[in-house]
């Protein structure tokens, strides 16, 4: 899904740096509003455990569908951990992720930002939408979609703001060609999302207090 | 009278999921069967396995060092985070 794969040396080293400054800074604030928040939350704390383990393992998964692509859960990630425990989740999953030659080291910072959208935006659409949508599986579905949809944006965004290096391409030749891998990652996006709304639904019935649900 | 609030939601998440299904099989016609990695080559314009290889002498992003493909660098690197991770891990007594 929304990743962005690319060597180390395809960003100029000032991009490197200002993409993980920007995710340092996320992550600081997701830090200090732990931190900030004094007693700490257990049980939440031990699922955002599970939820990194399964997205890393997942995320190392090639599925052989439209040429290869990987599932990334970061959505899920935010509807089950939150934003703030979700920017900390996304960010061992990169550098994990970089430890076994999943995306190069300096691109961490991006892809943190790019999955950080997906946690952030997935969490805000599945609470947002309780009202209007009262169904788990189908606003989880829904909630994927939005954040993954976002994340591919971002993704976009970072590549044509860095530039890439050693190639002549101009920014609207490299737009259409990212755009070709939104369209085919949006594809899988609806695999991600039937799991994502699976899983949601299932634990709704189970422990709905650790989706903030009413049982009922 | 709940039914139609019910079914709103799959309805919304069935048709979203069709349209994305039919824009990513148009978008692979388009692109043929690549692996992810390939796809992002062709997209940038980089040659396959980087543009190291037009250089001949590695992409070092500027920094005056490879560190794709280099496990002993890996392993500095991962290194040095876990000694960072324990750092931490200690100074704010997690």
């Amino acid at each position: 899904m929304a990743h962005i794969h690319l060597e180390d040396g395809a960003f100029s080293l000032t991009w490197v740096l200002v993409w993980w400054l920007l995710a340092l800074v996320c992550i600081g604030i997701a830090l200090w509003i732990l931190r900030s928040k004094g007693r700490k939350d257990t049980g939440r704390i031990t699922l955002a455990a599970f939820v990194t383990a399964a997205a890393f393992a997942l995320f190392q998964v090639n599925i052989p569908l439209f040429g290869g692509v990987h599932l990334n859960l970061t959505p899920l990630v935010g509807i089950l951990a939150g934003p703030v425990l979700g920017s900390l989740v996304v960010l061992v999953i990169n550098i994990l992720s970089a430890a076994i030659g999943h995306g190069g080291w300096g691109l961490v910072g991006a892809n943190v930002l790019v999955n950080l959208a997906e946690v952030l935006v997935a969490f805000a659409v599945f609470r947002g939408s309780r009202t209007f949508l009262p169904d788990l599986f189908s606003r989880a579905g829904i909630a994927t979609f939005a954040g993954l949809f976002t994340g591919n944006l971002i993704m976009i965004g970072i590549i044509l703001v860095s530039g890439v290096q050693g190639v002549t391409q101009s920014p609207e030749q490299v737009l259409a060609g990212l755009s070709l891998i939104v369209a085919v990652n949006m594809g899988v996006a609806v695999i991600e999302a039937l799991l994502s709304g699976l899983i949601v639904r299932y634990i709704g019935n189970v422990r709905p207090d650790l989706l903030g649900e009413q049982k009922g | 009278m709940s039914g139609p609030i019910e079914k709103r939601g799959p309805i919304l998440f069935f048709l979203i999921a069709a349209i994305l299904i039919a824009a990513a099989i148009l978008a692979f016609q388009a692109t043929g069967p690549q692996g992810i990695e390939e796809r992002f080559h062709a997209a940038t314009g980089l040659s396959h396995g980087g543009h190291e290889e037009e250089d001949g002498h590695g992409g070092d992003g500027g920094t005056g060092i490879a560190v794709e493909g280099d496990l002993v660098l890996y392993a500095i690197v991962l290194c040095g985070l876990a000694l960072a991770c324990m750092a931490l891990y200690y100074h704010y007594r997690i």
